[in-house]
């Protein structure tokens, strides 16, 4: 028998490539976003809305991570940006290797802002970096009061959430000032801006607090 | 899930480990297991015993997990220790100094998954 003391981390090498990543983006002039939030909150909404509104004054590529299906790429590819598509499987999040194949297929040399939409999922995405420069995590007020104290590991890491379907607030009975202090007890340094995935709402707002580069 | 690719990738570097040192089969893993990765103990359990039991030299090994308690440091009070774990929150400890409250802290120790030690047979 014999015993072989290793003492190696299970994780360098996911967040070894994130920082290559980072790195090779800020080579190439590019400010990326992770876009993460649940199933259905409305994060390829607001990356339309992002890109409809941002496209005239920055060339923008969009990276869609989904589990197998090309919906949300397709939805944004109508806007006559670069998209790719980038498929986990069985997986949950995106993770730096995936995002760097993406990466891959996009003209980085032509473009200066770049949205990732992460996998639907408010908890597993937090914990892969990705090696990105800013965390906007959508959500939305049909996913109930106790949203963000519940999800605290994602919402500590944010640095802007959007809370969409601002229009349902009152059927749902939910109080935004309310999901705001859950979100200022945890992070005091990240902003909540309410919008409307549907109309555009709120969406201006939202890209002022982005510190997009000029 | 997300321990599904965690696991995998354990389990090729230790497969490869292991083939290097010309082992007849794999006897225990040691992994330990940080407080504040968002990886979860029972899956890890399930996940690699599973993927190693589809190896030829993993087929009887034990698994063994130990916990790695997280460490921070407060910027704000200079508190350093471990956290608290309460309510809502029990699936990890909530960033958040137990002494003066802030959230601006450095994470010491307890953010990896380390791959420890491995006893094999030649």
């Amino acid at each position: 028998m014999k015993i072989i003391k290793l003492e190696e981390s299970a994780l360098r090498k996911g967040r070894d490539l994130a920082r290559e990543n980072k790195k090779l983006l800020d080579e190439k002039g590019v400010y990326a976003f992770d876009v993460m939030g649940s199933v259905g909150s409305g994060k390829t909404s607001i990356i339309y809305w992002l890109v409809k509104k941002l496209k005239d004054r920055y060339d923008i590529g969009v990276i869609a991570g989904d589990l197998t299906t090309e919906v949300d790429a397709e939805r944004i590819e109508k806007e006559n940006i670069p998209v790719v598509q980038a498929h986990t499987g069985r997986v949950c999040h995106l993770d730096s290797s995936l995002v760097r194949m993406a990466m891959e297929s996009l003209p980085l040399e032509d473009i200066n802002i770049l949205f990732i939409e992460n996998v639907g999922n408010l908890i597993c995405p937090a914990a892969f970096p990705l090696g990105i420069h800013s965390e906007l995590v959508v959500t939305s007020v049909t996913e109930g009061p106790y949203i963000v104290k519940k999800h605290p590991y994602t919402f500590q890491r944010a640095d802007l959430v959007a809370i969409n379907k601002i229009d349902l607030r009152d059927a749902m009975k939910v109080s935004i000032e309310s999901l705001k202090e859950d979100l200022k007890e945890l992070n005091p340094d990240a902003r909540m801006i309410g919008t409307n995935g549907i109309t555009g709402e709120g969406v201006d707002k939202l890209i002022q607090c982005m510190n997009l580069p000029r | 899930m997300h321990e599904f690719t965690t696991v995998k990738n354990i389990v090729q570097r230790v497969i490869e480990v292991s083939q290097e040192e010309g082992a007849k089969e794999i006897l225990r893993l040691e992994i330990g297991l940080g407080e504040f990765t968002l990886l979860e103990k029972e899956q890890m359990e399930f996940w690699l015993n599973q993927m190693l039991s589809e190896t030829e030299l993993g087929k009887s090994t034990e698994v063994v997990l130990n916990r790695i308690r997280g460490l921070i440091k407060c910027k704000g009070c200079g508190y350093e220790g471990t956290l608290e774990t309460s309510g809502l929150d029990h699936f990890f400890p909530i960033l958040k100094c137990p002494k003066c409250g802030s959230h601006n802290l450095e994470i010491l120790r307890g953010d990896d998954c380390i791959i420890q030690r491995l006893e094999i047979d030649k």
